[in-house]
C-alpha cells in the first residue's frame, strides 16, 4: 500500500513562489544611488528587502501548513514512541 | 573577535558561575528523569524521538544562531553598512532549503528509525566508500565548527571579565561544563539547556538594541551620518557586492540547512505536526535575531565612528560599556548580554559534540568497528571519542589560529559537499553511488584548495564551486554509467516507501 504523502518539492506552485521570492530578495533591482531614498533613517531599498524576506517567511508558513503531509507517524508511530530497532531488515 | 567589556569583572564571574551550576543542574535533571538513556543510542542521541514544539525550536534556534551572531554581525554591519542586511533572507533561506528535504527525510526518519545523517546515507547507497567519506567530511567540519566555538568562548569569558579569568580558564571551565551536562543527559539536556540559552540570548540582544535606540540615536542619526562620510553603506550592492549576496544567500541556504547537527534535530521531533510548528517559528527568527544585531551595528556607525577594522570587532563590547554605565538596570543587563552570547556559543558546541559522537558511535564504530556492540558500548564509544577530539582542540584553542574566518568558511565548504548524496538521494532512484563518491570528493578536494588559495572565481564562495562539480559529477556519471537493477530496486524501495 502507498503512503499519502503530500511533500512541497513536487509542487509546482511551491517552486514558483520560491523562484520569485528569491529572485526579490536579491537586490539587483535598485539603482545604485537607491540609498538617498529613505523612510525613518532606513532605505527605502532595505526596507523592500525586508518586505520580500517577510513575504518569503509567510509564505514558508503557507506550505508547511497545506503542502507538507505525510502519514509517517500513524504508520510508524509519532509522539514519544521508539523502540529503537532499525525496521529496514526487510528492505 | 575579541570581547572587551572591562567593567564586569567578579559580577563577570558571578553570573558565569551561576549560569554554570544551572546548566549542571539541567543536566542532572534529565539524567534522573531518565536513568535508562545510555543503554539505547535513540534516547541518548535523539531524546528518545520526543522532543516537543518549544524544546524543539529552541534546539534549532541554538543550532543555527551561535555567538557569532551577536558578537560577529554587527561589527560587519558597522563595515559594510546596508549591504549586510543579507544576514536577514539568508537565515530565512535555511528554513526554505530544509522544506525540499525535511518532509521526505521526518519520513524516512520514522520508517527507518534513522539516527545521523550518515544513517540515512548508508541505508540509500549501501557503500561502505560513501558513508565513510560522508562520516569523515562532516566530522571535519563538526571538528572545525567546535573549535570555533572553544576559541570564541574563551575570548567571550576573557572579555566579558576583563581578564579577571583567563581565555585557557574560560575555555576548560565552559568544556567541563558542557561535557558534563551532555554525558549525564545526552540530548534531552541539550536541548533543555539549549531553551534556557536561547532565551537568555533573545533577552540579551533586545536590551541591547532598546538600549543602543536611546542612548546613541536612532536609525535617522546614523544614516545622516553615513550620508555625509560613506554614502556606499546605504547604497545597495551592485557588481561584486551583489555577487557576493548571492553567493552567501545559497552557501548558507544550503550548508546550514544540512549541518549534520540540524539534521539530527529532524529526527528528534515528537512528531510531524511538533517539526512543522518548530520550522514556521523559525521562519521569522531572522527578524528578531539577524535583524536585530544588524540594527546595533548600523546604530554603531554614528555611535563609534571611524573604527579600523580590527577596532570595529570590539563594537558590541564598546557598546555595551558605554550602556553599562548609564544605570544599574543596563549594567546587569549588559552582563546579563554577554552571559547570553557565551550560552549561545556553548550551546552551539553541545549540539556540534553530541551529532560528533553519534556518528562515531553509530556510523563509525557501530557499523564497521564492532558490528556485535551493545548500544551501551556505542554510545560510551562515542563519548570517548568525543572526549579525546574535545582535548585535541583544547589544545589547538589554547593558542588560536590567527583565521578564525577561514576555518569558518572551511567548515561550510566541506560540509555543504554532502548534500547531492544526502538530497538528491531523497528523489533519484537512479542516483550512482560510485559518482556519489567521486563528486562529494572532487568537490571537496576542489573547495579545500579554493580556500586555502583565497581563490573565488567571479566571487563565488569555493565550496558552491565544489558543490556544482560535485552534482555535475553525480549527474553526468549516473546518466553515463547507469546503476545496476538491483541498486534501482533498492533505492526504489527505500525512497518509494514500498514495503
Amino acid at each position: 500500500m502507498k503512503p499519502r504523502m503530500s511533500e512541497p518539492v513536487r509542487k509546482r506552485r511551491v517552486w514558483i513562489g520560491f523562484i520569485v521570492l528569491f529572485v526579490l530578495i536579491n537586490p539587483w533591482y535598485f539603482a545604485s544611488d537607491a540609498g538617498s531614498t529613505r523612510l525613518m533613517g532606513i532605505p527605502l531599498w532595505a526596507l523592500m528587502i525586508l518586505g520580500a524576506s517577510l513575504a518569503l517567511s509567510i509564505f514558508i508558513t503557507w506550505t508547511i501548513n497545506t503542502q507538507w503531509r505525510t502519514d509517517s507517524d500513524e504508520r510508524y508511530g509519532g509522539n514519544d514512541h521508539s523502540d529503537g530497532i532499525r525496521r529496514d531488515e526487510e528492505v | 573577535m575579541e570581547v572587551e567589556l572591562a567593567f564586569s569583572g567578579w559580577s563577570g564571574i558571578f553570573v558565569l558561575v551561576m549560569y554554570g551550576v544551572l546548566m549542571l543542574g539541567v543536566g542532572v535533571f534529565a539524567f534522573l528523569r531518565n536513568r535508562g538513556m545510555r543503554e539505547s543510542l535513540d534516547e541518548y542521541y535523539l531524546g528518545g524521538r520526543g522532543l516537543g514544539v518549544m524544546v524543539l525550536f529552541f534546539t534549532f534556534f541554538a543550532t543555527q544562531y551561535s555567538g557569532n551572531t551577536v558578537i560577529g554581525y554587527p561589527p560587519t554591519a558597522y563595515r559594510m553598512g546596508y549591504q549586510y542586511l543579507v544576514s536577514v533572507p539568508f537565515f530565512i533561506m535555511i528554513i526554505m532549503v530544509y522544506l525540499f528535504f525535511a518532509p521526505r527525510l521526518y519520513a524516512l526518519g520514522r520508517r527507518f528509525s534513522l539516527l545521523t545523517p550518515v544513517d540515512w546515507i548508508e541505508l540509500r547507497f549501501r557503500s561502505k566508500k560513501v558513508s565513510v567519506l560522508a562520516a569523515i567530511l562532516m566530522l571535519y567540519g563538526l571538528a572545525n565548527y567546535l573549535l570555533e566555538q572553544f576559541v570564541a568562548i574563551g575570548q567571550g569569558v576573557s572579555g566579558l571579565t576583563g581578564g579577571t579569568i583567563p581565555y585557557q580558564v574560560g575555555v576548560i571551565f565552559f568544556i567541563v561544563i558542557m561535557v558534563a551536562y551532555s554525558w549525564l543527559g545526552g540530548m534531552r539536556s541539550v536541548a533543555y539547556t539549549d531553551t534556557i540559552q536561547g532565551l537568555a540570548l533573545l533577552f540579551g540582544v533586545f536590551t541591547l538594541l532598546i538600549g543602543s535606540l536611546y542612548y546613541f540615536g536612532g536609525l535617522p542619526s546614523a544614516a545622516e551620518y553615513m550620508q555625509a562620510n560613506s554614502p556606499e553603506k546605504l547604497n545597495p550592492p551592485d557588481g561584486a557586492g551583489l555577487m557576493r549576496w548571492f553567493s552567501l544567500l545559497v552557501l548558507v541556504g544550503i550548508g546550514a540547512a544540512i549541518y549534520p547537527h540540524a539534521v539530527q534535530r529532524i529526527f528528534s521531533a515528537k512528531s510531524e505536526a511538533t517539526l512543522k510548528r518548530s520550522f514556521i517559528r523559525m521562519a521569522y527568527m531572522p527578524f528578531l535575531t539577524a535583524g536585530v544585531v544588524f540594527m546595533v551595528g548600523i546604530i554603531g556607525i554614528a555611535a563609534f565612528p571611524g573604527l579600523s577594522t580590527a577596532d570595529s570587532e570590539q563594537l558590541v563590547g564598546m557598546m555595551a560599556n558605554a550602556l553599562a554605565n548609564q544605570n544599574a538596570f543596563f549594567y546587569w543587563a549588559m552582563v546579563l548580554l554577554f552571559g547570553g552570547v557565551i550560552a549561545a556559543i556553548v550551546s552551539t558546541a553541545d549540539s556540534v559534540l553530541l551529532t560528533f559522537s553519534s556518528i562515531i558511535s553509530n556510523d563509525l564504530y557501530g557499523r564497521y568497528i564492532k558490528p556485535d556492540a551493545s548500544e551501551y558500548q556505542k554510545v560510551l564509544a562515542g563519548k570517548l571519542v568525543g572526549l579525546v577530539a574535545v582535548v585535541i582542540l583544547i589544545v589547538i584553542a589554547w593558542y588560536p589560529p590567527a583565521t578564525l574566518y577561514q576555518i569558518f568558511v572551511l567548515k561550510f565548504e566541506v560540509l555543504i559537499q554532502v548534500a547531492p548524496a544526502l538530497i538528491l538521494g531523497l528523489y533519484w532512484t537512479r542516483l550512482n553511488a560510485r559518482a556519489v563518491f567521486i563528486g562529494m570528493l572532487a568537490g571537496a578536494v576542489m573547495a579545500g584548495v579554493f580556500t586555502f588559495l583565497g581563490y573565488r572565481p567571479l566571487g563565488i564562495y569555493s565550496g558552491l564551486w565544489g558543490l556544482l562539480l560535485n552534482t555535475a559529477i553525480c549527474v553526468v556519471g549516473t546518466l553515463m554509467a547507469g546503476t545496476d537493477a538491483a541498486s534501482r530496486e533498492h533505492a526504489r524501495k527505500v525512497i518509494g516507501f514500498e514495503y
